[in-house]
């Protein structure tokens, strides 16, 4: 560690998770301890719902905003899922601490649709006629609302088979209610959010240096869920993998956080570095 | 407000800040005294930090204009007045500005002129990536451009002086990577702007382009360009760096730079290679150049985009007779921004050497794919409202609509599940483009468009149908503020940069003005979907240019200034909801989300209590928490 000059570290979540803001303290923090300062940063459509990730390098030497791949001394995700999109950015000895916290896009639930199995379905049209969405779109249910939305048929039967058109909510009903005789319809996420366990096991099969809690519960225990980002500092600063001295992190944390959430900031931060300070990683 | 560190008088103090805080603090320390600009990313944080800085230090003028093309030509007017005058953008917004900025740049400028211009290599948020260089050497401006945070204050503070001392237009390029980059900054002295006097500079044939005029003003223009292009060899930030026993010769300038430094850093080249680091792009430093083909036996050109220095590397070597081998775009990518790792890729196969950094990274190929997270209109957003009463009216009436459409947050009604947007080009395209259509296609033609960029440059189009009464229905979907870029006030709002009132403009003051009729225009609440919904009905079955709009203010400004408001969020009835989706599917609200799997339920830290959505269901699952 001695002869390294220059550190590389990403946070990354979704808006609202803090990310550049703890990105910014951490650069305020790495100038206080006598380096240079680098990041690089993606906002503007945080607010609606992307993910947000700033590229953080402090060192001695360099210059430009952006590490090469797979040069990361430390992985900070606010959300599980930000976690595995950026894994392309790690090697082995990455340090990564990750909240299990899961923010899912409402994209995920707006692509969600039906596949039929043309091998079972013979085509009777029993799906069709107990289609929830469907029956709207007939009039053939009086809704007392008149501003309810469909935008056609969910489906047709074509050629002797059930086909699922775009305008099928993807609610599965007919899935839940096996209103399908042969079992021939099956549920399709054309994007689909992995199971937050999947994720663990994902980050473990590449990395060895982990630390994946659930950041949110140590932030509530603190006395606010919005200092989770706050808990992850000082869970890098227990740890003591990139030499950011703890003592100025604590102090900048305290110097960016408003007035009013300073003592429940501490409190994370503090209870944070007791969770980072269990841990002993070795580089390989 | 306490003041923020890059409003400090302390020269020699140490921060870290973000690009456009560097930015704004080095037109600040240059004496700069009025700023116009118009809301842009990756340019908008220049003006509010600056309108940040008024308060603290209120001697300066600002004013965000109604579109680029205005505030470059109040910043003309400011430096005819012996004033500091500073122009921010956009690289796209200098195509709006470009008809006053290519002659402006004949008559040169009196006060200090710098016309900042943001771009945005790889699209972050932009509709093209277009290398604004070419704007100096089609204009004959000259073209600086910083490496880092520390050098974005220092290059456009000195850009002040240059403009001034030689009565030229300065280009200041940036990039997203540097505007939304955060790095050290030390703080330096700052110029009192009460120092000089302003007063029109009556030099009436400069600024008059009559083509007698005009004649003698380009003549002083070449002359002008002719004697910086002497300067750039001398340039502050324009460092050449030779090594006795180095073969190759490297050329760069901007981010690019940056990246490599690192990169020659990482692959241990420092005594294997020269560098040119150019601060002033364009005019390029000659004398230089040629230092470094005297010394070498290839030259890479590290740049972004297009082949700009390249080429003229090129036409140099030749003009000056040097056969050297010439390398630039054929290592690196034209599209998008670079990287520390693809300047390590392009320099070590320009270079022929081996990679080292090629296995670093883990693989990740076996591993799920993270969904992806495209952005989404916000919870409680009233555009979302809005299209879906038109949304609404399209199925009713089965016809063919088309969505002409326009830029700013309404564009995300392109994704699912909206789908409403057919095209975007340009600002105040929409409704041009809305006119064209019209006279061809079979069905209603909608032009959308937002607010602020009604004012930008939608009217003129708006004018055009009117007066050449094409068949196009306009909707402005008035959200009261221009969101998209983080909530800068504009003339509807009647509030200045700096907080003070200004005097508000009602769109429907400019739509009587522009010659709509009474029953051609329809003012509607965006979240009264009721009211919505029969006003589009009304339009859709009434010819001519007519206009709806729809107003509601963005969610987010409305919560900002409502902060500490307590908000009644919307439940769902479980023994009425069916869980059908069609809220989520059709609606698309961000607070509406599935539990377990297939429950529909509400985010209720993400509801904002709009309750459009209550109208929607057709259980009448939804409604307003009690109690």
């Amino acid at each position: 560690m001695q002869d390294k000059q220059d550190f590389n570290a990403l946070c990354v979540g979704v808006g609202g998770t803090g990310v550049i803001r703890a990105s910014m303290i951490l650069g305020w923090t790495a100038l206080k301890n006598g380096f240079k300062v680098r990041t690089a940063e993606t906002h503007g459509m945080s607010q609606r719902g992307g993910s947000v990730s700033s590229y953080l390098r402090f060192g001695k030497t360099l210059e430009s905003p952006f590490m090469i791949e797979g040069d990361l001394d430390v992985l900070l995700a606010f959300e599980i899922s930000e976690a595995l999109r950026n894994l392309k950015f790690i090697n082995k000895n990455t340090l990564i601490i990750a909240s299990t916290n899961t923010v899912v896009p409402p994209s995920v639930l707006t692509h969600r649709s039906l596949k039929v199995n043309f091998e079972k379905c013979v085509g009777c049209g029993n799906c069709i006629a107990h289609c929830i969405p469907n029956e709207f779109y007939l009039k053939s249910t009086s809704s007392k609302n008149l501003y309810t939305l469909t935008k056609g048929p969910t489906r047709v039967v074509i050629n002797g088979y059930s086909r699922v058109l775009d305008s099928c909510t993807g609610c599965v009903r007919c899935i839940i209610d096996e209103v399908c005789p042969f079992n021939a319809i099956e549920a399709y996420n054309e994007w689909e959010y992995p199971p937050v366990n999947e994720i663990e096991n994902d980050i473990k099969n590449v990395a060895k240096n982990i630390i994946v809690f659930d950041a949110n519960a140590v932030a509530v225990e603190a006395g606010n869920i919005l200092a989770a980002n706050t808990v992850i500092l000082g869970v890098l600063a227990g740890v003591n993998w990139i030499p950011l001295e703890l003592e100025t992190l604590r102090e900048t944390v305290k110097q960016f956080v408003p007035k009013k959430a300073l003592e429940v900031n501490v409190q994370a931060f503090d209870k944070g570095v007791e969770i980072g300070s269990k841990y002993d990683f070795k580089r390989s | 407000m306490s003041m923020p560190f890059y409003a400090l008088d302390k020269p020699g103090e140490k921060g870290v800040v973000l690009g456009n805080e560097a930015f704004a603090r080095g037109i600040f320390e240059s004496g700069m005294m009025v700023a116009a600009g118009y809301p842009g990313t990756p340019s908008s944080e220049i003006m509010e930090t600056l309108s940040i800085i008024h308060k603290f230090h209120p001697n300066f003028k600002l004013e965000w204009s109604t579109n680029e093309a205005v505030a470059f030509q109040v910043a003309l007017g400011a430096s005819m007045c012996n004033a500091r005058a500073f122009a921010c953008m956009k690289h796209v917004g200098l195509n709006v500005a470009a008809d006053a900025f290519m002659t402006a740049a004949y008559a040169g400028a009196h006060g200090g002129f710098v016309v900042l211009s943001a771009d945005d290599p790889n699209c972050y948020s932009s509709q093209n990536e277009q290398d604004n260089r070419y704007y100096g050497l089609h204009a004959l401006v000259p073209v600086f451009e910083a490496i880092n945070v520390q050098e974005a204050k220092d290059v456009i503070k000195y850009a002040f002086d240059f403009s001034e001392e030689h009565s030229t237009l300065v280009m200041m390029r940036t990039m997203t990577r540097l505007n939304h980059a955060r790095g050290d900054l030390t703080l330096g002295e700052i110029n009192k702007i009460e120092d000089r006097t302003y007063n029109f500079d009556k030099d009436r044939s400069r600024w008059t382009f009559l083509p007698s005029n005009a004649r003698i003003q380009r003549l002083k223009q070449i002359e002008r360009i002719e004697k910086l292009r002497q300067l750039s060899d001398e340039f502050p930030f324009t460092q050449l760096n030779i090594k006795d026993n180095a073969k190759i010769g490297i050329i760069s300038s901007g981010v690019p730079y940056s990246y490599l430094n690192d990169a020659i850093l990482k692959l241990n080249l420092t005594e294997k290679v020269s560098t040119l680091k150019m601060g002033m792009v364009f005019p390029q430093p000659e004398e230089l150049i040629g230092k470094l083909f005297d010394n070498s036996e290839k030259i890479i050109i590290v740049e972004e985009l297009e082949p700009f220095q390249e080429d003229f590397v090129k036409k140099l070597a030749f003009e000056k007779g040097y056969n050297l081998e010439i390398v630039g775009k054929k290592y690196f990518q034209r599209n998008a921004e670079l990287n520390l790792g693809l300047v390590i890729n392009g320099l070590t196969k320009a270079m022929e050497i081996p990679n080292p950094f090629v296995d670093l990274k883990v693989k990740t190929e076996d591993l799920h794919v993270a969904s992806p997270r495209p952005p989404v209109l916000c919870a409680g957003c009233s555009h979302r409202s809005t299209y879906y009463a038109i949304k609404l009216i399209e199925q009713k009436f089965k016809k063919n609509f088309v969505y002409s459409s326009d830029i700013g947050c309404y564009t995300l009604g392109f994704y699912k599940p909206i789908e409403a947007i057919d095209t975007c080009i340009c600002m105040g395209a929409s409704i041009g483009m809305a006119n064209g259509i019209s006279k061809l296609h079979d069905g209603p033609v909608l032009a959308i468009i937002g607010d602020s960029t009604f004012f930008h440059t939608g009217v003129p189009g708006l004018i055009d149908a009117v007066y050449n009464q094409n068949d196009v229905l306009v909707v402005i979907l008035d959200n009261s503020i221009t969101a998209m870029t983080g909530m800068q006030p504009h003339p509807g709002t009647g509030i200045k940069i700096t907080g003070e009132p200004g005097t508000k403009i009602p769109l429907e003051s400019i739509v009587r003005g522009a010659g709509v009729k009474e029953d051609h225009l329809w003012i509607v609440d965006s979240n009264d979907l009721k009211e919505t919904v029969k006003a589009f009905e009304e339009a859709i079955n009434t010819e001519g240019p007519r206009v709806i709009i729809s107003r509601h203010p963005c969610t987010l400004y409305e919560r900002s200034l409502k902060k500490g408001e307590e908000i009644t969020p919307v439940v769902i009835d479980r023994e009425k909801c069916k869980n059908c989706m069609i809220c989520i599917k059709n609606f698309g609200c961000p607070a509406i989300t599935l539990v377990d799997d297939n429950i529909v339920s509400i985010v209720e830290r993400q509801c904002t209590g709009c309750g459009v959505c209550i109208n929607i269901c057709p259980y009448e699952a939804i409604d307003y928490k009690k109690g």
